[in-house]
C-alpha cells in the first residue's frame, strides 16, 4: 500500500493539483488531536486548509485521493528551536532588547528547514540565543521551509542566572528584577503588550528557586505563555498548575537525566499544559519524538504525549486555532506515518505544509534500512 | 493523665490541607535539662510543642511513651552571617551602593546547605547579599527548615536590615580605568580608602537630596530611613582598621546631627585590639569562626583569650560561621571554641541565641526556650558546648528537622 501512496503522490507532484486546489487523502488511522482516532477516515483538503474529515467525506470525482496504508497526523509542534539562526538569535550589547524581532533571523532556504519539515516537524518556535540578556527579543513561530506563521505573540524574559551579566547591569538576580519592574510599570512596547494580555512570555527558569520566582513574578504581572529551561518545574507541580502557565519540556538526551523526565511527567499529570523544546541544530529533529517516547516511557501517557507534540503545543505557541490537529478549518500541515505518530520506530513518508507536499520519503528508505 | 493526652500521637493536628502539609509540628520532648537562655537550667523537664510553639515546660516529670529524649535542651542557634545565596549574583555590582536592593532574589530554598544548617543546630539566620558592594542591600532572616517557600520561612524583623562592608572585599575586582572604561569594574572604589569615601558620600548625598526629588537617588530613602534609626545596618569589617573606620562613620552621623546609626559589625575578629571603640557606642559585634592560628580574612588576627576580656566589658558578641561548611567551623564547635576561649557558659549561649535574638529584635519570638516561643530547639548528646557533646536533634518550628531517634 505504501507503494501505491507514493505512486500516488508522485503523481500529484508532476503536474497534479497544488496548493489552490483540491485534494484527498485516506489513511489507515487519522489521529484528529483530540484524542480520538479515525479508522480509514478521508481529510479533504482545499486551497491550504481543511475543509472536511471523517470516514464518509464526500467529494467531486476529479479530486485527487491518495490513499496511505497508515497514520495521519497535523504536523508536530517544537517549542523553542534555533533552526538555521547561527548566532543570529541574540544581541547582548544591552540587557533588554525587546524589539528584537526573531521574524529576521528565519531563513527558510536553511538546510536546518528541510531536516525539520523531513521529520514531521511542521511548526517551530524560533527562539532568541541565552546571550546574558534579560530580554533577548520576541520569538517567532514559522512552518519549516515555508513561512511565518506567527511574529511579536510572544516576548523572551529570562530570569534564570543566564540573564545576568558578569561585567555589565544586571549583574544580579536583584538587578534583573529591577531592571524588568522598572520596564513593566514604563509599560512601552512589548511590555505595555503583555500588561495588556495582548502577549505571551517565553519564560526563562533553570533552577526550582529561578522556577519559583518566576512563577511569582509572573503571577505579580498576569502573564501568560510558557516556562523553558526549567528541568525540575514539576516538583513545583501544584504552583505551575496555579500560576497558568504552561511548561516547554525537554528535549531528553539520551542518558539525560532522569529528573528532568520525571518532571514532564508530574507536570502533566497535575494539568499542566505541555510541549517539547527541541533546540535543533545541537540535537537532530528526530529528538522531538524520541523525547516523548522518552516521557512516555517514565509514566507519561500516550495520548498526552500526542497532545504535547501537537495541539498542546500549538496552543502555547498561541497558534492552536491555526495548526496543531485535524480539523475542518484549520491549515493543512498534515503528515503520513508508517504507524503511530509517538512510536519512535514510525516515519514520515509524506509531509504537507499549507496543503504543499513539502517531503516526500525516498521509496528506497526500507531496502536502505534492511 | 494529662502527660498521656499530651504524647504526640495524640497530639498530631489533623491534616486538612493536602498531603503536602501534614509535616508534624506537635510533640512531647524530655531533657535531663534543659537550658532555657534566661538563667535557669531545669533538670527532667517535658516541653510540649503544640503547632510550631512552645505550649508547656515542666520540670520534674519523667519521660511520658512516646516522647522524644536528649540529654540537654537549649533554644535554637541563630548565626547572623550565614551565606546560602547566589554568590556573585546575590549583589548587584553595577553600582556600590545599593540600599533599595535586597539578596531575597538571590536565596535559593532548595540548596542542600539549608538541611546541613539545620542538622548543625542554626534554626534562624540571617542571609546578607555577597560583601562586594559597599553597601550591597538588605538581609532577610530566614528558619533554616520548612517548605521551599519564601512566605512560610520568612521571619519578619521590628525594622528591615541593611548590609555593606569596609575593607578590602567591596572594591576587589575593581580596577582603575585608563582610557576608556572597558566594564563597569573600570570604577572607584579600588582601596580601602575610597570605600570610605563611598560610604560617607552614600549618607551625606542621601541627607543632601532629602525632599528634593531631582537629587535623589536610588536607595536615598534606605538610607535616611538608616539615620533615623528605623534600619539595622550591619557592616563587614575585620580588621581594626575597618571597625574604627565604621565607628567613625556612625560618629561622625552623630556629630553632624545626620542622625544615630544603630551599628552591628560582622566579621569583627581584631574588635579585642580597641575595645573602647565598641563599648563607647555599645556596638554589638559578630564573631567570625576562630581560626587556627589566629589569622582571617584581610589580614585581621583574632585572638582567642581576648573574647573573655571583651565579653567582660560587656559588648555584646554573637558567635557565628560566617557562611563556613566545614565542619569544625561550625556554629556548633564556634560554641565549644567560644568556651575554651574563656567564655562562660551562659556568655557562650547568649552569643548563640539571646544576643542574635537581640540584634534582630526578635527577642520576644527567639532565642529562648519559654512557653510561646517559637519551638526551634537543639538537643544535644551531653552538656552543651563540650568538646565531647554534638547536635543530636533539631527542632525548627516545631518541625523534626533532624530527628535523635
Amino acid at each position: 500500500m505504501l507503494a501505491t501512496t507514493t505512486l500516488a503522490l508522485a503523481a500529484l507532484l508532476c503536474g497534479g493539483p497544488s496548493a489552490g486546489d483540491s485534494f484527498a487523502l485516506r489513511a489507515t488511522r487519522v489521529h484528529v488531536g483530540d484524542g480520538t482516532v479515525l479508522e480509514n477516515a478521508i481529510v479533504l483538503v482545499k486551497d491550504g486548509k481543511i475543509v472536511d474529515v471523517g470516514q464518509g467525506v464526500a467529494f467531486d470525482k476529479d479530486v485527487p485521493l491518495i490513499e496511505h496504508d497508515g497514520d495521519l497526523s497535523a504536523g508536530l509542534v517544537a517549542l523553542r528551536d534555533y533552526a538555521g539562526i547561527g548566532a543570529e538569535g541574540a544581541d547582548s550589547t544591552r540587557a533588554v532588547m525587546d524589539a528584537a524581532d526573531l521574524r529576521y533571523a528565519f531563513d527558510s532556504d536553511h538546510p536546518d528547514m528541510a531536516r525539520l519539515a523531513e521529520s514531521g516537524i511542521t511548526t517551530v518556535v524560533l527562539a532568541p540565543g541565552s546571550g546574558s540578556n534579560v530580554v533577548a527579543g520576541m520569538p517567532v513561530v514559522v512552518k519549516p521551509t515555508v513561512r511565518v506563521l506567527r511574529a511579536k505573540g510572544s516576548l523572551h524574559v529570562d530570569l534564570s542566572a543566564s540573564g545576568t551579566s558578569f561585567n555589565r547591569y544586571p549583574s544580579s538576580y536583584a538587578g534583573v528584577l529591577e531592571v524588568l519592574e522598572e520596564r513593566f510599570a514604563a509599560g512601552e512596547g512589548a511590555f505595555g503588550e503583555l500588561k495588556a494580555g495582548r502577549m505571551t512570555v517565553m519564560l526563562e527558569a533553570e533552577s526550582r528557586a529561578e522556577t519559583s520566582r518566576a512563577l511569582d513574578f509572573a503571577s505579580r504581572h498576569k502573564l501568560r505563555g510558557y516556562l523553558v529551561d526549567s528541568q525540575r518545574a514539576g516538583e513545583l507541580a501544584a504552583k505551575v498548575k496555579a500560576s497558568g502557565l504552561g511548561v516547554a519540556v525537554g528535549p531528553f538526551a539520551i542518558g539525560g537525566d532522569r529528573k528532568e523526565v520525571e518532571s514532564a511527567v508530574s507536570l502533566a499529570k497535575a494539568g499542566v499544559p505541555i510541549g517539547f523544546a527541541l533546540d535543533t541544530p545541537t540535537n537532530a529533529p528526530a529528538m522531538l519524538r524520541l523525547s516523548a517516547a522518552t516521557a512516555m516511557r517514565a509514566g507519561l501517557d500516550r495520548d498526552a504525549a500526542f497532545k504535547a507534540l501537537t495541539s498542546g503545543a500549538a496552543a502555547l505557541a498561541g497558534v492552536g486555532d491555526k495548526v496543531g490537529a485535524v480539523r475542518a478549518g484549520m491549515e493543512a500541515d498534515l503528515v503520513l506515518w508508517t504507524g503511530d505518530p509517538v512510536d519512535p520506530t514510525s516515519r514520515a513518508v509524506a509531509v504537507y505544509i499549507d496543503g504543499d507536499l513539502v517531503h516526500e520519503a525516498p521509496e528506497t528508505d526500507e531496502e536502505d534500512e534492511d | 493523665m494529662l502527660s498521656l493526652l499530651l504524647t504526640a500521637a495524640t497530639l498530631a493536628p489533623i491534616p486538612a490541607l493536602g498531603a503536602e502539609d501534614t509535616t508534624q509540628t506537635s510533640w512531647n520532648i524530655h531533657a535531663e535539662r534543659v537550658y532555657t537562655g534566661t538563667g535557669e537550667v531545669l533538670k527532667n523537664a517535658l516541653i510540649a510543642v503544640e503547632d510550631g510553639k512552645i505550649a508547656s515546660i515542666r520540670p520534674g516529670r519523667s519521660a511520658p511513651e512516646g516522647a522524644i529524649q536528649a540529654k540537654a535542651i537549649t533554644a535554637g542557634m541563630i548565626d547572623l552571617s550565614v551565606r546560602v545565596h547566589g554568590g556573585f549574583r546575590s549583589v548587584e555590582q553595577a553600582r556600590e551602593i545599593q540600599p533599595h536592593l535586597s539578596v531575597e532574589p538571590a536565596i535559593d530554598l532548595y540548596d542542600p546547605a539549608w538541611k546541613r544548617l539545620a542538622a548543625s543546630g542554626i534554626t534562624t539566620a540571617l542571609l546578607s547579599p555577597m560583601d562586594r558592594n559597599v553597601i550591597g542591600g538588605h538581609a532577610v532572616v530566614l528558619k533554616t527548615a520548612g517548605p521551599e517557600e519564601l512566605a512560610a520561612r520568612k521571619v519578619t524583623t521590628p525594622r528591615p536590615i541593611l548590609r555593606g562592608a569596609i575593607g578590602s572585599e567591596p572594591s576587589s575586582g575593581n580596577h582603575p580605568a585608563f582610557g576608556t572604561p572597558t566594564d563597569f569594574y573600570s570604577r572607584r572604589p579600588t582601596t580601602r580608602m575610597g570605600v570610605e569615601w563611598e560610604w560617607r558620600k552614600a549618607f551625606f548625598d542621601a541627607v543632601n537630596a532629602g525632599g528634593d526629588e531631582s537629587r535623589d537617588f536610588p536607595g536615598a530613602e534606605e538610607l535616611r530611613s538608616c539615620l533615623r534609626g528605623e534600619r539595622l545596618l550591619i557592616i563587614q569589617a575585620w580588621a581594626t582598621q575597618d571597625i574604627r573606620t565604621a565607628i567613625y562613620l556612625k560618629e561622625e552621623m552623630a556629630r553632624e546631627g545626620f542622625g544615630n546609626l544603630d551599628l552591628v559589625i560582622d566579621a569583627a575578629a581584631e574588635a579585642w585590639r580597641e575595645p573602647d571603640f565598641l563599648t563607647r557606642n555599645k556596638t554589638t559585634i559578630i564573631l567570625p569562626p576562630f581560626p587556627a592560628g589566629g589569622r582571617t580574612t584581610d589580614g585581621a588576627f583574632l585572638a582567642w583569650n581576648r573574647t573573655a576580656e571583651l565579653a567582660g566589658m560587656g559588648v555584646r558578641m554573637c558567635l557565628s560561621s560566617h557562611g563556613a561548611s566545614n565542619a569544625t567551623e561550625k556554629l556548633e564547635r564556634q560554641g565549644a571554641y567560644a568556651r575554651r576561649a574563656g567564655l562562660t557558659f551562659d556568655q557562650t549561649l547568649a552569643a548563640v541565641t539571646t544576643n542574635p535574638a537581640a540584634v534582630l529584635g526578635l527577642s520576644d519570638q527567639l532565642g529562648t526556650v519559654e512557653v510561646g516561643r517559637d519551638a526551634d530547639l537543639v538537643l544535644w548528646s551531653g552538656t552543651p558546648f563540650e568538646a565531647s557533646s554534638r547536635v543530636v536533634g533539631v527542632l525548627v518550628a516545631g518541625e523534626l528537622a533532624r530527628d535523635p531517634r
